[in-house]
């Protein structure tokens, strides 16, 4: 835009508009109600983010190697469920999404062994919005599936 | 005493509507008035460039042209009406490589979902209280992607366009 490495002056409204003092505590427990209590017709969001991945899934099986474009097609599903499972109360959704995003940003190609894995993570999904499990019993529940799609996950970056 | 946040204007853009209401709401209980949001980039640039809001909160991924392009048009488009609104960048995604590709397009700050009202409120004071310094390297136009070090010192030389003693290198 001009000379190089030239710092420019922030044309910032923000600070003079606001002022000082931050958000009063209490403004801020009352937003983290609203978020505790969000609620939302979340099952039908995650069948899509399946329809999705199954699609991408089936793109890819079995090539050599994946573009980036493709990587990002696979990811896409997966990170959209870790980012806002539990900002709606399904924390086990964004546990689970978690795991499986950081196995497929280091997969260079999809195989059998991987499907196995989202197959894994997709029957933990269809369990999750079937019985609507939202609650801290529910995630207890669920605790040993959970658990073993994160060694899955673990075991297939160790061998790969 | 706190923040005046009913005389800032705030733009959100997030496809899923859902999400794009609860932003809403608690920017609304932080004390924000006026809030627009959009579902895509192009409306996004749209309500960008007729309301200049002072603050943009971004999804990264879009049906349309998604986050990234969104901050590159407010940043670089010669039409854009401001090119130094503070961009916090929503996203699911953490890996360092993409957070950095996001840094070195011009956001300002992250915001990693799923995120609380504290990480959201956090967010918004660093915007308001320790904004980043722009800096135009020709081919980057953003927010210095280096944080500052303790007494304002960066680790290379930079000079700023108002400064009147001139150059603090040699071109």
């Amino acid at each position: 835009m001009s000379d190089k490495n030239t710092e420019r002056k922030r044309l910032n409204s923000l600070k003079d508009k606001v002022g000082s003092g931050g958000i009063s505590p209490l403004r801020i427990e009352r937003a983290e109600d609203l978020l505790q209590k969000s609620n939302v017709e979340f099952g039908a969001y995650v069948k899509e983010q399946i329809i999705n991945l199954d699609q991408a899934i089936s793109e890819v099986k079995d090539c050599a190697s994946l573009s980036t474009i493709e990587q990002l097609a696979l990811l896409t599903p997966v990170m959209t469920l870790k980012a806002h499972g539990a900002m709606f109360g399904y924390q086990t959704i964004s546990n689970v999404a978690q795991d499986t995003l950081h196995l497929l940003e280091h997969v260079e190609r999809v195989n059998d062994d991987l499907c196995e894995i989202l197959d894994a993570f997709k029957s933990i999904l269809h369990t999750v919005v079937d019985k609507d499990l939202k609650h801290d019993q529910d995630i207890t529940a669920l605790k040993p599936l959970t658990q073993e799609l994160r060694l899955a996950c673990e075991r297939y970056l160790k061998k790969y | 005493m706190s923040y005046s946040l009913d005389r800032a204007s705030v733009l959100v853009v997030e496809d899923m509507i859902p999400m794009a209401m609860l932003t809403k709401k608690i920017l609304e209980t932080f004390g924000f008035e006026e809030i627009y949001i959009a579902h895509t980039g192009e409306k996004a640039f749209e309500l960008y460039q007729k309301h200049a809001p002072d603050l943009v909160i971004t999804d990264w991924i879009l049906d349309d042209i998604d986050g990234l392009e969104l901050v590159k048009l407010i940043r670089r488009d010669p039409l854009s009406k401001n090119s130094y609104v503070p961009i916090i960048l929503m996203t699911g995604f953490s890996h360092k490589l993409r957070v950095m590709a996001a840094r070195d397009i011009g956001v300002s700050e992250f915001l990693v979902k799923p995120f609380t009202a504290k990480d959201l409120y956090a967010r918004i004071v660093q915007a308001v209280e320790k904004p980043r310094t722009f800096v135009d390297s020709g081919e980057f136009f953003g927010p210095d992607r280096r944080r500052k070090r303790a007494g304002g010192s960066s680790d290379a030389p930079l000079r700023r366009l108002d400064d009147t003693r001139g150059s603090a290198f040699k071109k």
